[in-house]
């Protein structure tokens, strides 16, 4: 096989990647100290004893927030990239950028409306409903 | 942007504006049939532009800004992505009627999907196949979970996120590779480089391996195969057809612009490493199929071996290899919709469980006779037995295979039909077993008839049995491919 | 006009399609009218159609209607094409016009019948491939209509198919005739590897460009071709199947056993005669087998009891007259008694059908007797069949047969000329025996009767009781329209001298002016040995079944030279032998080592779908890498 740098590049590349892969991992298995104690195998949450066990479930709406934060966010981005050039993308960028903001702005609409933006989920929310007025319930089961 | 290239560029237009469309009508009215009709009025429309566009234009290749280009082999792939999907929106529609959930969002996840199957067909730059093969995946994964309350729908979404994020990672690995050699991210410049590609470039070499491997997962060929029945289980019936029809052609129509539009043929190096797949898809695809009782995981095995036939073509040079995929293609959706329409409506209204076991099919015949019929007719014509459009579909691929002389792929062409008979004969002679008052499993609606899936079923079994008796038509049109 | 030709073929079809998606849901009327409408409606395009081809007669001698092109696959390249000539009109019309009549006859014999649309639906099927058979302009559609019409002439066979003998019938037809499909299409596989095409005119046209007279290929294409026509025609010898074929209903034996199907053979010939031409050997081959078996038959029916059966053996010797004159070079005459006797078979099978009828199932002619006062009618209409097949003076048969045996001997084909006069004897004797015994004599009926009663528990529910006529139109107006037929047929001209050659008269010779009128003379002779033998002296045929020579004669003639035997003795039996000593299936046991491999390499196969995430990411990394290895270190 007849070799080009750009070969030569890739690989030295590449052997460099694992290498350092190799130098760290192995580095710290060979130097680290080894202690072997009660406590060690704790989950470690900054000296504090930790309350209960650590596979509690965070509430979806966390991610979905997170996911909301990146799409509307990111997507926002876009926009700075038109921004800087409105004058040279003339109309035809104008209408794009015009599209581009429906779709978020119908995406907002759906997201609103299927009710991934409430806090709550459907179900507790009616029984709020339901405490906030309590009268109501109790006249209507009389 | 000229008028011409927003005229060519309208079938991906209507997608996205019905897409759009789809979503506004969720928001506004949640109601099944009224979303479905959106999407499903969307999909028409863009099929009337490509259809349009084919008939009354001279069918010229519009370049779009570099990144797509829409020519004959696109308009081509276009009318059989929309076509399949407006196969597959009737099966949703008559499959999630009975439904617990949200049933409209799967028309939204399918407009999605067939979006990035309209793009794949007109890409012709890495970054535009970036995206087709993003926006293809990704609602699919929605889409096999979409029945969240099962263990087994949410198995199979993962498995199918990760291993095609791991794919998506090998395609893109190889295009960069590609690309550090020959500095151009277009397509054509890639397949040229593919047909070029000698032993002393190994960039491009193992940028081509790594790229068939990627698409090879899309399009299931061994060793790549094995999500494909875990998916194909797990996923509901209308969206296994969507896995298995739409979404391999969308990624077909890039692969052959990949390796074989280039204008001369491909390098024998890479020939070797797609005849080894395609055999190994055709015998290992069959060979799993052989013993398997679960008509979708069977299915699954068979369509690996479908594809393994299909990448003859990428084997032989020249337009009558083209023809032949055009043809295979076309029969093989309209089959697939047919088995799967079928299975889908007798899935629909148990709820609990899709109609996936062999023993409940066996004797459906003395219950259901015309749908037994149909789906008989279906599976006859996945083994490819004459007068059905499977067998043209065969007899184009193995006719350009004999045409090249490619006698390993020829002969294990034939060696997996042999076997493939025998399973699907032996799902037939299910059908049509008797079977003893009261152990019948499947309750299927009497009306299916009336139901659009019912229709889309008449429609395919018409469409089957024409392409088998006459298939001349067909040949002509899929000439479309040839063009590029 | 003659774009409307492929409705000719498109109503039976329509027809069939109706009945048999509509099988149990129409009423027997309803099934009649579709039934019989759809082949009346193909009638009346055929007139049409025909009307228009001889007023307008094309230079060429024939139309090509291309519909289209049914497959193009690179050089593969087969189109559909439809030929109207003057052979093909003729077939059209005897298949369309007589195929009517006998759909009307159908339509009342079959009344009450459980499987009523069934049989019209099969019946259909059975005009629209014959149909294909004789329009299309290429061997390989000609092949595919000769096959369609094989499949119904099998359903049809075994149409009553509650009766297992019934089903024996029908697959005994369908493999001899296979026997002859298969040398058939041995022969396309010859003619397309030599000629890159099947097509009819083609063929004509390269055949003698690339074949001498006499050369081996040519020969052994012509001898293929034989083959197949033997097999469909019931010829020597593969003739055993037409007589077992009689279990299926009367019409069909009417209309594909003795009209139409079985005549495909002498068509086959009368097309292909060009390359016939060029292999001298298979045309001696032709006449011979057909002179032979037109005796061989023509013995055979003069012992037969069961009235279908004779008439079967008839018709074998009756299309052996036709390849008699196909092999003297005589193919006008040929396709031309092949139209007469469309006309006088089909009216001998249906009046049969009606005397089957009348007499409550009875088929046997020994318990019939005296029936031409009982029914006067059907026995005009068997009298006058009978006349045509003996060729009685100025009725369809003596123009045809005549002029066989007179081109015959004038080509110098004495041999074949002398077998046609004595087959020409036996057929006035073997034919005037069946009107003698059924129509004259005792009646026999009564004493069947009377002994059925007198034993007292007859429940086999037929042999009893008077016999009765039918008084129906549907009855009365085919055979009335056959009657006329068999009569005046001889007086149409067939259009076919653009098509088939005249035959090679051999020096003005035209022998001694005898010669003419000896047929007639021969005819004459049998029916006063048949009247003496059948009517006048009964004990004459009764002694001669008590001697120890003539009695073992007859038993031979009775079951047709003992070619069933000879068969059973020669194939069968060795193969049953075989099939007994290899009851274990030693062969089986080896093909069976490819199923349990494969059964083998599924479940290894098998075992790689684990279903488990990682294991699936390895297997497609493992792949990865073998697929690296395999292009970059090649």
């Amino acid at each position: 096989m007849t070799t080009s740098p750009e070969f030569w590049s890739i690989a030295v590349y590449i052997v460099a990647v694992l290498g350092l892969c190799t130098v760290m991992l192995g580095l710290s298995a060979l130097l680290g100290g080894r202690s072997g104690a009660r406590a060690r195998n704790e989950p470690f949450e900054s000296g504090v004893v930790s309350a209960s066990p650590e596979n509690l479930r965070l509430s979806a709406k966390f991610y979905l927030v997170a996911v909301f934060f990146v799409i509307f966010d990111v997507e926002a981005l876009f926009l700075y990239a038109w921004a800087v050039s409105v004058r040279e993308s003339g109309w035809v960028g104008f209408v794009e950028a015009a599209v581009f903001i429906f779709i978020l702005l119908a995406s907002l609409v759906y997201l609103a409306r299927i009710g991934a933006l409430d806090w709550a989920p459907a179900s507790r929310k009616k029984r709020q409903a339901l405490q906030v007025h309590p009268k109501n319930q109790g006249g209507a089961s009389v | 942007m000229t008028s011409v290239q927003l005229w060519a560029l309208l079938p991906l237009l209507i997608a996205t504006a019905s897409i759009v469309a789809t979503m506004l009508a969720i928001a506004v009215y949640r109601h099944h049939r009224f979303c479905a009709s959106v999407t499903v009025g969307g999909m028409n429309l863009a099929l009337i532009a490509v259809v349009y566009d084919l008939i009354t234009g001279d069918n010229l290749a519009v370049p779009v800004t570099g990144l797509m280009t829409v020519d004959a082999a696109a308009r081509f792939g276009m009318v059989l992505i929309l076509v399949t999907t407006l196969g597959v929106l009737t099966l949703c529609h008559a499959y999630f009627e009975g439904y617990k959930r949200n049933r409209e969002e799967i028309y939204l996840l399918i407009g999605l999907g067939t979006l990035g199957a309209l793009t794949l067909a007109c890409a012709t730059h890495t970054a535009t196949l970036l995206v087709g093969i993003e926006l293809l995946s990704l609602p699919m994964v929605a889409g096999v979970a979409y029945s969240m309350d099962e263990r087994r729908a949410i198995e199979g979404g993962i498995k199918y996120l990760i291993l095609s994020a791991a794919a998506s990672a090998a395609l893109f690995f190889g295009v960069a590779l590609i690309y550090a050699h020959i500095g151009s991210l277009d397509l054509s410049a890639m397949s040229q480089a593919l047909s070029a590609a000698s032993l002393d470039q190994p960039l491009v070499l193992a940028g081509a391996a790594m790229m068939i491997a990627g698409l090879g997962f899309k399009l299931s060929l061994v060793p790549f195969h094995q999500w494909t029945p875990d998916v194909y289980e797990s996923a509901p019936t209308p969206i296994t057809a969507y896995l298995a029809t739409v979404s391999k052609l969308g990624v077909f129509v890039v692969v052959l612009r990949l390796f074989h539009y280039g204008s001369s043929p491909i390098s024998p190096l890479i020939l070797t490493a797609l005849v080894g797949l395609a055999v190994a898809s055709m015998l290992v695809g069959s060979l799993l199929a052989l013993r398997q009782n679960n008509l979708k995981r069977l299915l699954a095995y068979s369509s690996i071996a479908h594809f393994g036939y299909l990448t003859i073509v990428l084997a032989v040079p020249g337009d009558e290899s083209l023809r032949a995929a055009g043809v295979y293609l076309a029969t093989y959706l309209v089959t697939s919709l047919g088995v799967f329409g079928v299975m889908a409506l007798v899935s629909s209204p148990m709820g609990e469980r899709d109609a996936e076991h062999i023993d409940d099919y066996r004797g459906l015949f003395w219950r259901r006779p015309y749908l037994t019929s149909i789906l008989t007719a279906m599976l006859l014509s996945l083994a490819g037995i004459p007068l059905t459009a499977g067998f043209i579909g065969k007899f184009a691929v193995i006719s350009a295979g004999v045409g090249a002389a490619q006698w390993l792929l020829v002969g294990s062409l034939i060696v997996s039909s042999a076997i493939s008979i025998y399973y699907y004969l032996r799902i037939v002679s299910a059908l049509f077993s008797a079977v003893a008052a009261g152990s019948e499993r499947v309750s299927e609606p009497m009306g299916w008839a009336q139901s659009f899936g019912g229709l889309m079923l008449v429609v395919a079994m018409i469409v089957m049995l024409w392409l088998g008796v006459y298939p001349q038509p067909l040949y002509l049109l899929s000439g479309q491919l040839a063009q590029h | 006009m003659i774009s409307y030709l492929p409705l000719v073929f498109v109503f039976p079809l329509i027809g069939f399609l109706i009945l048999a998606f509509g099988r149990g849901r129409l009423s027997e009327n309803l099934a009649a009218i579709v039934g019989v409408g759809s082949v009346g409606l193909s009638a009346a395009t055929t007139a049409y159609v025909g009307y228009d081809f001889l007023t307008h007669l094309p230079a060429s001698g024939a139309y090509v209607v291309p519909l289209w092109t049914w497959m193009s696959v690179g050089t593969f390249n087969v189109e559909f094409a439809l030929k109207l000539d003057g052979l093909s009109l003729t077939m059209l019309s005897v298949i369309t016009g007589v195929g009517f009549l006998i759909h009307l006859f159908a339509s009342w014999y079959m009344r009450g019948d459980d499987g009523y649309g069934r049989f019209l639906s099969y019946m259909n099927l059975f005009v629209a491939s014959m149909l294909f058979l004789v329009l299309g302009d290429d061997l390989l559609f000609l092949y595919f209509g000769w096959e369609g019409v094989g499949l119904c002439s099998y359903l049809l066979i075994g149409f009553w198919y509650k009766d297992a003998a019934n089903g024996a019938a029908a697959r005994k037809a369908f493999v001899i005739t296979r026997v002859g499909d298969t040398f058939m299409a041995i022969a396309l596989f010859i003619l397309y590897r030599e000629f890159g095409t099947l097509n009819i005119d083609e063929l004509q046209r390269l055949a003698p460009q690339a074949w001498a007279v006499g050369a081996p290929l040519a020969t052994a294409t012509a001898m293929l071709l034989l083959g197949g026509a033997v097999g469909k025609s019931a010829q020597l010898p593969l003739q055993t199947w037409l007589p077992d074929a009689m279990a299926g209903p009367t019409p069909v034996s009417a209309l594909i056993h003795a009209a139409t199907m079985v005549t495909a053979g002498v068509y086959l010939i009368a097309r292909t005669h060009v390359l016939f031409e060029l292999s001298p050997v298979a045309m001696q081959w032709v006449g011979g087998i057909g002179a032979v078996t037109l005796l061989l038959a023509g013995f055979t029916a003069l012992m037969q009891t069961d009235i279908k059966k004779i008439l079967a053996y008839s018709t074998m010797s009756q299309i052996g007259y036709m390849f008699l004159a196909e092999g003297a070079g005589a193919y006008q005459p040929a396709v031309f008694h092949l139209m007469t006797h469309a006309f006088f078979k089909a009216l001998l099978f249906l009046s049969s059908g009606s005397v089957i009828l009348a007499m409550h199932h009875e088929q046997d002619i020994f318990k019939m007797g005296g029936l031409y006062k009982k029914i006067p009618f059907v026995f005009a209409c068997m009298l006058i069949g009978t006349l045509a097949l003996t060729a009685f003076p100025f009725t369809s048969g003596y123009f045809s047969k005549d002029e066989i045996l007179h081109q015959a001997y004038l080509t110098g084909h004495y041999e074949l000329w002398a077998a046609g006069l004595f087959g020409a004897f036996l057929t006035a004797v073997y034919s005037f025996r069946l009107i003698f015994i059924t129509f004259f004599g005792p009646e026999r009926w009564r004493q069947a009767q009377a002994h059925g009663h007198g034993h007292g528990h007859d429940d086999h529910g037929h042999g009893a009781g008077e016999p009765h006529g039918a008084h129906t139109l549907d009855h009365h107006i085919p055979l009335a329209i056959l009657l006329v037929l068999a009569v005046v047929g001889g007086y149409i001209h067939l259009p076919l001298s653009a098509v088939l050659p005249e035959a090679h008269i051999a020096g003005g010779d035209h022998g001694p002016a005898y010669i003419a009128h000896l047929p007639f003379v021969a005819s004459m002779a049998g029916l006063v040995v048949s009247w003496l033998l059948f009517l006048q002296f009964p004990q004459v045929p009764a002694a001669l079944a008590r001697g120890a020579a003539t009695a073992w004669i007859g038993k031979l003639w009775k079951n047709a030279w003992g070619f069933d035997w000879l068969y059973d003795a020669l194939f069968k039996a060795p193969f049953v032998w075989a099939a007994r000593i290899n009851r274990n299936d030693f062969i089986d046991g080896l093909i069976g080592l490819i199923p349990a491999g494969l059964r083998g390499a599924a479940s290894l196969a098998t075992a790689t779908q684990t279903g488990g995430l990682r294991w699936y990411a390895a297997v497609a990394g493992a792949g990865l890498c073998l697929l690296i290895a395999v292009v970059a270190l090649h």
